[in-house]
């Protein structure tokens, strides 16, 4: 495992109200890991990942990315530094197709929302890479649909490529299997992990579902009540005391 | 629909429809350049030329509201700008060459714009859409009032035809000028905008107003600075709709504050649901049929509110944002694969 933590997050805290929601986490992320959060409803993992991507504004603490405080670093510079986030319920473009979906990650990450008077479909560069990543996550068939009637396992999909589009250092993937059909589940993990490997990402993703954790996490980070329970290889978490009292027994 | 992109395998069948739409379009300007040549009517000639000049503000509005997905109530300010920087600056300042008129006027709106845009951007919906309302009619009042002797009041100011490159075409009697100079003038400000802005909502800026649109979110966490783009569109949309009323000024020959008020923006959001905001040229045809409409129920009946009223109320329950024109392009479709099938 590298040395220097990709991003790291130091005695993180948020408040609503009289609520802790996230109570003093640190932990430190590798781009050559997939590290699984798990914990029961209401432990806090969903409010960690809007905090790190900067939907939510901390309460105490602070997040470095690369050795820079981004702590108060606004939601779409963080994504331009490489720390990209998809979500439980797929965030895509509706009245346009799969394939401009896509498209429009690839060119927002060259950062050439401005270029004026060259028709996307004539940007050969963009298009090439659009084809790649519609079949590197097997999406061909739907290129020309427009996305709002298409199942929901492959709007999650979709949801991932736009993520993946954006050729991040770390990504946060929130339940990135919520919704896909069991037997698919395994697949989406396979393409998903496969993927970021190729391509030096570091994963972390928060599942509900055990097995899946245990098969394609290399560290997992347990939180209960907003702190952190443990945070090791799979092995040990899972054998661990705390663990399993609060979370694998809780039935979540 | 339109914005389904090409794949490679028929790239030739896209070609061929877009010479064949290139053709239909090029064909409808030429029978617009002839027509007051042909028939010598000034009656249509001047009606016409009042369409075009509110197709070029329709366009403009869509920019904002079909493809930002902001509903802006106070594009009045924009055209009525357009309007009072003509007459003003020709005024105060003796320029009386229209191109430059023109050109200052667009810029005024499109500083207008992005102050009322910088105002308003951050909020969403009904807020955005009472904001912009309120931001308008306070240019309305400040016109009304004449603050700064500026407008003259509800009196309104008498607009002096403009020359063209030294030529002094204002010389020309007023039938004369529009029929035989300032009709091409304004056509050939349609068609020039028309082909840029075709270009620039297909760009990559134009699919970022898209993303804005359909998933703020998204776009967000794409990495694209949402407030700083929709400000972008606000100054376009302002200065193509200040185009607009630029050209406008010079045919209807006077100004008065009512082109700031808030009826006004409302006859331009009407034009962009009539004609469709969900398709490139629906403003062009509403803000044509809306004229056209506007003038038939004039001379029928004196209840021409209430007809407008109950076309709007119909087209927008039948064919909701395709509007005229999205329902003619289904039509066709369906006409085309019905052939197919044959």
């Amino acid at each position: 495992m590298s040395t220097q933590p990709v991003l790291e997050t130091q005695n993180v805290r948020k408040e609503f109200g009289s609520l802790v929601a996230v109570d003093g986490v640190s932990i430190e992320f590798h781009t050559d890991e997939v590290v699984g959060i798990i914990g029961p409803n209401g432990a806090g993992k969903t409010t960690f990942i809007n905090l790190i991507s900067g939907a939510l504004p901390l309460t105490d603490g602070s997040i470095v990315f690369n050795g820079e405080d981004i702590s108060t670093l606004r939601k779409y510079k963080r994504v331009r530094k490489g720390l990209v986030r998809s979500f439980q319920i797929p965030q895509i473009y509706d009245e346009m197709t799969v394939f401009e979906n896509v498209q429009s990650s690839v060119l927002s990450r060259k950062q050439e929302n401005n270029r004026l008077f060259t028709p996307v479909h004539r940007d050969t560069e963009s298009v090439e890479e659009t084809d790649r990543l519609l079949t590197m996550f097997n999406l061909g068939d739907h290129a020309d649909e427009h996305t709002e009637h298409l199942p929901h396992g492959v709007r999650k999909v979709l949801d991932v490529a736009m993520s993946f589009a954006l050729r991040p250092e770390i990504m946060l993937l929130d339940e990135p299997t919520s919704g896909v059909g069991s037997r698919e589940k395994n697949a989406v993990m396979q393409t998903i992990t496969e993927a970021a490997v190729e391509q030096d990402i570091g994963l972390v993703f928060i599942e509900h579902d055990m097995e899946l954790v245990r098969s394609y996490s290399d560290r997992i980070v347990a939180l209960h009540e907003g702190r952190v329970l443990a945070d090791d290889d799979p092995a040990n978490v899972m054998e661990s005391e705390e663990v399993n009292q609060f979370i694998l027994e809780g039935g979540v | 629909m339109s914005t389904r992109f090409p794949t490679f395998q028929n790239v030739e069948i896209r070609e061929s429809l877009l010479n064949w739409r290139l053709l239909a379009a090029v064909g409808l300007f030429v029978v617009l350049a002839l027509y007051p040549a042909v028939t010598g009517n000034a009656y249509h000639t001047r009606l016409l030329a009042w369409m075009m000049c509110f197709a070029i503000a329709a366009l403009g509005f869509n920019i904002v509201l079909g493809y930002t997905g902001l509903l802006s109530f106070g594009h009045a300010a924009f055209f009525g700008t357009g309007m009072y920087t003509v007459v003003i600056v020709m005024n105060a300042t003796g320029i009386t060459d229209l191109l430059v008129l023109v050109v200052l006027a667009m810029i005024a709106a499109g500083v207008v714009g992005a102050i009322i845009g910088a105002l308003s951007v951050k909020t969403h919906e009904i807020y955005f859409a009472l904001l912009t309302l309120a931001l308008a009619q306070l240019l309305y009042v400040l016109a009304v009032r004449d603050v700064g002797g500026l407008t003259r009041g509800t009196d309104g100011i008498g607009v002096s035809r403009p020359d063209f490159f030294g030529v002094p075409v204002s010389e020309l009697s007023a039938t004369v000028y529009l029929v035989g100079f300032y009709y091409y003038v304004i056509l050939t400000f349609l068609a020039a905008t028309i082909v840029a802005l075709w270009f620039v909502l297909r760009s990559p800026f134009g699919l970022t107003l898209k993303m804005i649109r359909e998933n703020e979110t998204r776009a967000e966490m794409t990495g694209v600075p949402v407030l700083r783009y929709r400000l972008y569109s606000m100054i376009l949309s302002a200065t193509v709709v200040g185009l607009g009323g630029a050209l406008y000024a010079i045919v209807v020959g006077h100004i008065t504050p009512e082109y700031l008020d808030w009826t006004m923006s409302g006859e331009i959001v009407f034009m962009a649901l009539l004609g469709g905001i969900g398709t490139f040229l629906g403003p062009v045809i509403g803000a044509g049929g809306f004229i056209l409409l506007q003038e038939l129920a004039l001379a029928y009946t004196e209840y021409w509110h209430f007809t407008m009223g109950l076309v709007l109320f119909v087209i927008v329950l039948t064919l909701r944002e395709k509007g005229v024109w999205g329902g003619v392009k289904t039509l066709a479709t369906r006409v085309a694969d019905r052939r197919d099938d044959q």
